[in-house]
């Protein structure tokens, strides 16, 4: 009983892992920290939704900026911004205003 | 590093730098007296309190409103600024050469009020809104910044606001030995041409909050000028420039110049007919 009990939750457990690494795969991270973007390509599904977290794990201050895509918002150091996308197929530009060596491509494809 | 910050600061002053030197080349070419002087600088120091408000909010200071909402004051800041530089413009053209006059027969006080009240708001519109990015850069950066990096940082950033000081002047020097007419039609394309960015930004920002649609790009320019650079973010801030626009773009750039067109056909109507009436009647 306590055996079965043990393995029902385990098996629940894992499930519940599975889905946070599939959710993770599917919503993207991109991170900008005082001049670095990572990661510099982001390849997501054409016309299916998904959320974009944007972070500055970073000291200063980062805008993330992308005319495409039809986003500016200032992040200070430690703050996230979740924004929901769903695009067509193409290749979306976006770079950190306050550090222009940060840039990257977001791909939908 | 330095440059770079110098660079910011001078990009996100320009577009405030431009209105408000304008306006004041304007004022004092026309002669519009002390009181409209009081109305732009008014104007500059109430958007420099809205900018730290604003900023104090982007910081996590203060949460007096929420994202969305101040986003969508933002937006509907972006929209004010572009529609009374329109008029700005319509109206400079009709009282380009009455003004004066008209102040000196002591014409309708209250109307000049009036119509000073919309430098106030452009003003402060224009300054408040790069100024709350520019405060939140600001205090970032020199938070962030160790001792041994702070001169140098003090520096670059004393460096971008002497660069936008020397613009600033330049545009007042332009007005003061160009030919009064080129120096009117200069600065009267520069405006429109920002009034054009300003709407792009409006109307992008409705895009991004989902109440206009999202689409493909139509062309891509990014191969000539990026709107990612640095030119291209400069040109993009003061012009409404974008390398690959979409739909709901181009419909900004024509609805837009579509306005100015009519409005200054129509200003230009009735100018033409202010100057007729005295003579017949």
């Amino acid at each position: 009983m306590n055996i079965s009990l043990g393995l029902g939750f385990a098996l629940l457990l894992s499930a519940v892992l599975a889905t946070a690494a599939g959710a993770q795969t599917q919503d993207p991270v991109l991170s900008l920290a005082d001049g670095t973007a990572t990661p510099t390509q982001i390849t997501v599904p054409a016309g299916k939704p998904f959320t974009l977290t944007v972070r500055n794990t970073g000291k200063t201050p980062a805008e993330f900026e992308s005319h495409r895509l039809h986003v500016e918002k200032i992040l200070p150091p430690g703050k996230e911004v979740q924004l929901k996308l769903t695009l067509p197929k193409g290749r979306y530009p976006f770079v950190d205003e306050f550090h222009p060596a940060a840039r990257g491509t977001l791909v939908a494809e | 590093m330095g440059g770079q910050v110098a660079f910011i600061l001078w990009r996100e002053s320009i577009e405030a730098l431009l209105v408000i030197g304008i306006l004041s080349s304007w004022l004092t070419a026309r002669q519009a007296g002390r009181r409209a002087r009081l109305f732009l600088w008014g104007g500059v120091a109430a958007g420099l309190a809205v900018a730290l408000g604003f900023a104090a909010m982007v910081l996590g200071f203060s949460s007096l409103l929420s994202g969305g909402l101040r986003s969508a004051l933002m937006t509907g800041m972006v929209f004010l600024a572009a529609g009374l530089i329109v008029q700005m413009v319509a109206w400079m053209r009709r009282h380009g050469r009455t003004l004066k006059r008209e102040m000196e027969g002591g014409l309708d006080a209250a109307a000049a009020d009036g119509r000073w009240g919309a430098v106030f708001l452009l003003s402060m519109t224009a300054v408040a809104r790069e100024g709350s990015e520019t405060v939140v850069f600001l205090y970032g950066t020199l938070a962030a910044a160790g001792h041994s990096t702070l001169p140098g940082l003090l520096a670059a950033m004393a460096a971008g606001l002497a660069a936008a000081a020397a613009t600033y002047a330049l545009l007042r020097l332009g007005s003061r030995f160009m030919p009064w007419r080129r120096f009117f039609q200069l600065s009267e394309i520069m405006l429109l041409l920002l009034g054009a960015a300003l709407f792009t930004t409006g109307v992008s920002d409705l895009v991004s909050m989902g109440v206009l649609p999202f689409g493909a790009p139509i062309w891509d320019l990014g191969m000539l000028l990026d709107d990612n650079s640095r030119i291209g973010s400069v040109a993009a801030a003061l012009t409404g420039y974008r390398s690959a626009p979409d739909a709901m773009i181009l419909a900004a750039w024509i609805v837009y110049w579509g306005a100015v067109a009519v409005a200054l056909r129509w200003q230009g109507r009735a100018s033409s007919l202010a100057r007729t009436a005295p003579r017949n009647g």
